[in-house]
């Protein structure tokens, strides 16, 4: 310890007094951080999650003030929905058990339905006043404001943990999340103007491509919230098919195509997805790209249903994919997305005169949220 | 104690900025003794306080800029500006304006000023450049 103390002596010989104090400043300093140095770098990691969690704290109030703005103003309720706001923010969802997970989808489909109808129902009751449309909207707005309610509160709970344990991995754990976190929080808090306006969103440019290439024709509805029109085209029979807007929706397109199938058969050569997609850092906002398989998100039933379906009638899965940010998918939609739903239609109808023939019939299928978007 | 008061509330860091003023003093006092050092011919003692008084002067540094990242940085929400276009099917005829709660793509939605067609939503999308935040 001594020989410690006395290192900085050799480099500069305390000839001074100022000089042992400057020695002793050092060595204390080197000493505090030879001992506390994972304390303090534990202090100034929750200093950081402190920060962000009073922003998201802030983004949170934020997303309840707006719901609770657009239900009174746009619902026109009779009483405060205050109450019924907050206890909507508080709900939560159990995923069905693994253990056995053969027909786990099918369950998971039931407890997805329940949900939707009990946010239907809740969402109706609180806004009264509101078209159907506008009921989605409000629905879409407050499952944002639930979005930005749990992120706030997992953050909370690893930043109190860290701070009750000061357990330096239990703080890195929610440390190093933070800058991904954020940008999903961002995207939800971007997302709050656009539902609670039903503008287009980034996640929508699917649909939009689905009615640029169903404008014009009749349309009907072939599952729910699905809507269908018979396009004819270079010789084909082109089923497109999309949410139905312009309420916010996303419906069930797995349900439409395998009805579809159902009700065309062997008719159908091809079906081809159409739906946003996360890019990589460094990619093109609204650059398209086309592949093999279902393109569509969310928890995966719909997938399922699209895929099972294709398996079963032997149809080629195609799909074109509109590159956005994660930041972009519920934010307003940006013009470059609008600019690449003409890129996919040409995509899309390239695809169909290179893996099809005269006479054949094509399922397209515009993926995403409608919001704002008719048909 | 509820969680929630669990949380700091944000305020002005009235530590941090007493630790900023009287490390700020000895840096000050320090420097001007390295000069006063350095003018009585005492080298030494000059690179002590000097040291010294650069030292301080970092610590104040890095502490401003830890309590700007956690205080100054507001959280606001981005607030976009939206705009729609409008186009007449027979006469080309297009128009610019900010989105109106209602409009969505495909509406048809008034009396186009140049023939008898109605004006329709072409295109619904922001503009490039936040404008101004909530």
């Amino acid at each position: 310890m001594v020989a410690m103390l006395q290192q900085p002596s050799q480099f500069t010989p305390p000839r001074s007094d100022i000089g042992v104090l400057v020695q002793i400043i050092f060595s204390a300093a080197f000493l505090l951080y030879l001992l506390y140095a994972q304390r303090i770098q534990s202090i100034t990691m929750l200093k950081q999650v402190e920060g962000t969690l009073r922003r998201v704290k802030t983004l949170r109030d934020e997303g309840k003030r707006i719901s609770i703005e657009a239900i009174k103003e746009i619902g026109k309720p009779d009483r405060d929905p205050t109450p019924d706001v907050e206890r909507f923010l508080e709900h939560f969802f159990i995923q069905p058990v693994s253990l056995d997970p053969a027909g786990i989808v099918w369950k998971l489909e039931q407890l997805l339905n329940v949900r939707e109808s009990k946010f239907e129902d809740e969402v109706r009751a609180m806004a009264p006043g509101a078209s159907e449309s506008e009921l989605n909207n409000l629905e879409n707005l407050l499952e944002a404001a639930l979005a930005l309610n749990v992120y706030y509160k997992v953050i909370r709970h690893f930043y109190l943990l860290g701070k009750k344990t000061m357990n330096l991995y239990i703080i890195m754990q929610i440390h190093m999340l933070l800058p991904l976190l954020m940008r999903e929080i961002e995207a939800y808090s971007a997302a709050l103007q656009a539902f609670r306006e039903g503008m287009p969103i980034g996640d929508g440019v699917g649909a939009l491509v689905a009615a640029k290439l169903m404008r014009g024709y009749e349309k009907r509805e072939v599952a729910k919230d699905i809507v269908a029109a018979e396009v004819p085209w270079e010789g084909r029979t082109l089923i497109v098919l999309k949410a139905k807007g312009p309420g916010g929706n996303v419906g069930k397109p797995g349900d439409a195509i395998r009805n579809i199938l159902r009700e065309r058969g062997r008719e159908v050569k091809a079906i081809i997805t159409i739906d946003a997609a996360g890019k990589l850092e460094g990619e093109e906002t609204g650059s398209v790209a086309e592949g093999i398989g279902a393109a569509i998100g969310g928890v995966g039933v719909e997938k399922y249903k699209i895929e099972e379906a294709a398996k079963e009638y032997d149809v080629p899965l195609y799909a074109v994919a509109v590159k956005e940010d994660i930041t972009e998918v519920v934010a307003p939609m940006p013009p470059a997305l609008f600019d690449a739903a003409d890129k996919a239609v040409e995509a899309v109808q390239r695809l169909i005169l290179e893996r099809t023939h005269e006479g054949d019939m094509v399922i397209v299928a515009g993926i995403g949220n409608t919001m704002g978007i008719a048909q | 104690m509820s969680s929630e008061g669990a949380i700091p509330s944000v305020g002005f860091p009235w530590g941090t900025f007493i630790a900023v003023i009287i490390i700020g003093a000895f840096s000050l006092l320090s420097l001007y003794l390295g000069f006063e050092a350095i003018a009585s011919g005492r080298t030494e003692d000059a690179n002590y306080y000097i040291l010294l008084g650069s030292t301080g002067f970092a610590a104040m540094g890095y502490m401003i800029f830890r309590s700007r990242v956690t205080t100054v940085r507001k959280p606001l929400i981005p607030r976009v500006e939206v705009v729609t276009t409008l186009e007449c099917p027979k006469c080309g005829f297009k128009k610019v304006r900010g989105f109106k709660r209602g409009d969505y793509v495909f509406k048809e939605d008034e009396p186009c000023p140049n023939c008898d067609g109605v004006l329709t939503i072409t295109r619904i999308h922001r503009r490039e450049k936040r404008s101004r935040r909530w």
